[in-house]
């Protein structure tokens, strides 16, 4: 009863709305288990029963998730057919500070980015890789990459800023602002040996609307472009690896350009008419 | 969870700032805390591209200067609430937060928590490395410099203790040197010494870089002076160009020491190497390599030490005196002449 009633607040929602459609669309296409919905309910009553339900809907799936790793991250039953080289596309202020020997690297932390700069200027100099030093991750526990080549055919031939304006749309990086520069790290493919790779689901997106599910075949995502609204890119994730020298990191450019409001509500259009392809 | 944090709608996940400024003290402390010790961010969305303690930085400095200023207030709070049991995450991301915020008044707490709560539990060495980093980007003071001084001694901490404490005190900048650059010559991170080097070279004026060098070129080991040129040489912080832009007596007094301080046996090569950097007796005659020649000449025991370094085994024997003669000369009669 009280989990129905907060579905239809979620319902009532408009991003709510859309994250649950997505949620749906996942366990109909078979790319969640059927059990992980009986699971998700239980936790989202068990939640409700201990902060009451004053709190906004979205913010209990992002609760719910955030606790329950092992039941909700990496749980896409596809997994690439053909695994091939990766790689994935950071902030340069994340690259600096969490990718980087800290004893000599970024050793004045202030409101400036003056050491950010440094990062910037050197890497590939004196920044070499032997300064590589870290998890590749985000905030939780494994991170989203996508085949290297299709990085590099996107940016071939294109001005280091163009490529990465190119990339924020084609990747889905709607919170990448004008003037952001990104980092661009290959994994070389022992780092990835006996860890779980799989297609992202609305679980692993949590509460990002930039997210779209999919059901290819090919065992892999797509990245939502931000200019068509339209699936895009191959992508997955993988459970988080140790970043060391054997990594390359590059500079990719600085984004150039602001990026036009997203109406949300397409992604709903979208999820509809997309139902049942792929298989 | 309290009330004024549960009205957040749509829009406010595409702008969550307006969201913050609504919120009041004790909402905005909810919400820190909630998203720092759970990651629950919401209506911030943190990209898979970044952190969240990047995004919550941002977020905050798009703000007002009174949102600034009310974080900063509540951030000394968070972390004392920080305790041996919370996870190290947590606390990185505060110093972030802190640092990016530049909330000075943390201070204290930050010290605290790396005298008491860190203690030696598996990924403390990093935290603490961040920690010093952040005491760093609010100034050394005379409450931290004790902190850096006990954690110079340790490379895993030096550099960013080292830099703390010349930004605080030029002193520290001849003193220390040789501590530095012993301890990542012994562990054989030439790289990072590099940077090391680099960084210092680049966070001073070139006046005060020549004086830091220069002191410590007076405490060095005569057999390491060589040693030291050879260092700031690679990495190209030593050249001509900043000898051009200290001052005169300056320059002097680099020279000066360097002769006085290099061993005898060491000579040739330290005559090599300014030569390499344009400042020699046989590159062409420029106002800073006619000051090297002319600290020769009123420093005859350097003089003559380098001539005889030179003189038994050099095949330019010959070119060499005759250029220190005739340069001798010219710069004798300049001095007669404004004398």
């Amino acid at each position: 009863m009280r989990y129905s009633k907060w579905i239809e607040k979620l319902e009532a929602d408009e991003l709510g709305a859309l994250w649950l459609s997505k949620f749906r669309y996942d366990l109909s296409e078979g790319n969640l288990a059927p059990a992980i919905e009986q699971e998700f309910q239980e936790l989202v009553t068990s939640k409700l029963d201990s902060v009451g339900d004053g709190d906004p809907p979205l913010k209990i799936v992002e609760w719910v998730i955030n606790e329950n790793p092992r039941a909700f991250d990496l749980r896409n039953q596809r997994t690439p057919t053909n695994p091939e080289p990766y790689s994935l596309v950071i902030k340069l202020e994340v690259f600096a500070l969490f990718y980087l020997r800290r004893r000599v690297l970024m050793t004045v932390l202030d409101e400036s980015d003056n050491e950010a700069e440094f990062v910037w200027a050197n890497l590939g100099g004196i920044i070499t890789p032997a300064f590589y030093d870290g998890w590749v991750k985000t905030d939780r526990e494994f991170f989203w990459c996508a085949p290297t080549r299709l990085l590099v055919s996107i940016l071939a031939g294109r001005r280091p800023n163009q490529g990465a304006t190119l990339l924020r749309s084609r990747l889905g990086l709607h919170l990448m602002a004008k003037g952001q520069r990104i980092i661009r790290i290959d994994i070389p493919a022992p780092a990835l040996e006996a860890k779980r790779l799989a297609a992202p689901t609305t679980l692993d997106a949590g509460t990002n609307p930039a997210f779209i599910p999919c059901n290819m075949a090919d065992g892999y995502g797509r990245t939502l472009n931000l200019r068509t609204i339209s699936r895009d890119v191959q992508e997955l994730v993988v459970e988080k690896v140790r970043f060391d020298g054997t990594f390359q990191a590059q500079r990719v450019g600085r984004i150039g350009a602001r990026l036009p409001a997203i109406v949300w509500g397409k992604l709903g259009r979208l999820l509809r008419i997309s139902r049942g392809e792929g298989k | 969870m309290n009330e004024i944090q549960s009205q957040y709608n749509d829009r406010d996940i595409d702008n969550p700032v307006a969201w913050l400024e609504r919120q009041s003290d004790s909402g905005l402390r909810d919400w820190l805390r909630l998203s720092l010790w759970t990651r629950n961010s919401l209506p911030l969305v943190v990209p898979t591209t970044s952190r969240l303690a990047i995004e919550l930085s941002d977020l905050i400095n798009r703000g007002s200067s009174l949102l600034k200023t009310r974080v900063r207030s509540i951030l000394p709070g968070l972390f004392q609430e920080w305790g041996r049991n919370d996870f190290l995450t947590v606390l990185d991301d505060l110093l972030i937060v802190a640092a990016k915020l530049r909330c000075a008044n943390s201070e204290q707490y930050i010290a605290l928590i790396l005298a008491e709560r860190l203690g030696q539990r598996p990924g403390s060495l990093l935290i603490r490395q961040r920690a010093l980093s952040v005491l760093s980007g609010f100034g050394c003071t005379e409450r931290s410099v004790l902190i850096f001084e006990r954690h110079i001694t340790d490379i895993e901490y030096a550099a960013i203790c080292y830099r703390a404490l010349y930004r605080y005190d030029l002193r520290y900048g001849a003193t220390e040197l040789t501590n530095i650059i012993r301890m990542f010559q012994e562990s054989d991170s030439l790289g990072e010494l590099d940077i090391i080097i680099r960084t210092l070279a680049s966070d001073l004026e070139p006046a005060d870089f020549t004086t830091i060098i220069t002191k410590y070129l007076e405490i060095g080991e005569p057999n390491e002076i060589v040693d030291i040129v050879e260092v700031l040489r690679g990495v190209g912080v030593l050249t001509a160009e900043l000898l051009m832009k200290s001052r005169r007596h300056q320059r002097r007094d680099l020279f000066k020491t360097l002769l006085h301080r290099c061993a005898a046996s060491k000579l040739k090569v330290l005559l090599w190497q300014l030569e390499s950097i344009g400042v020699g007796l046989i590159s062409g005659p420029d106002e800073t390599n006619e000051e090297f020649v002319q600290t020769l000449i009123f420093d005859p025991t350097s003089g003559i030490a380098l001539m005889e370094a030179i003189i038994p085994t050099s095949d330019l024997k010959a070119d060499v005196m005759s250029e220190f003669v005739s340069q001798s000369e010219t710069i004798a009669m300049g001095s007669s002449m404004v004398n």
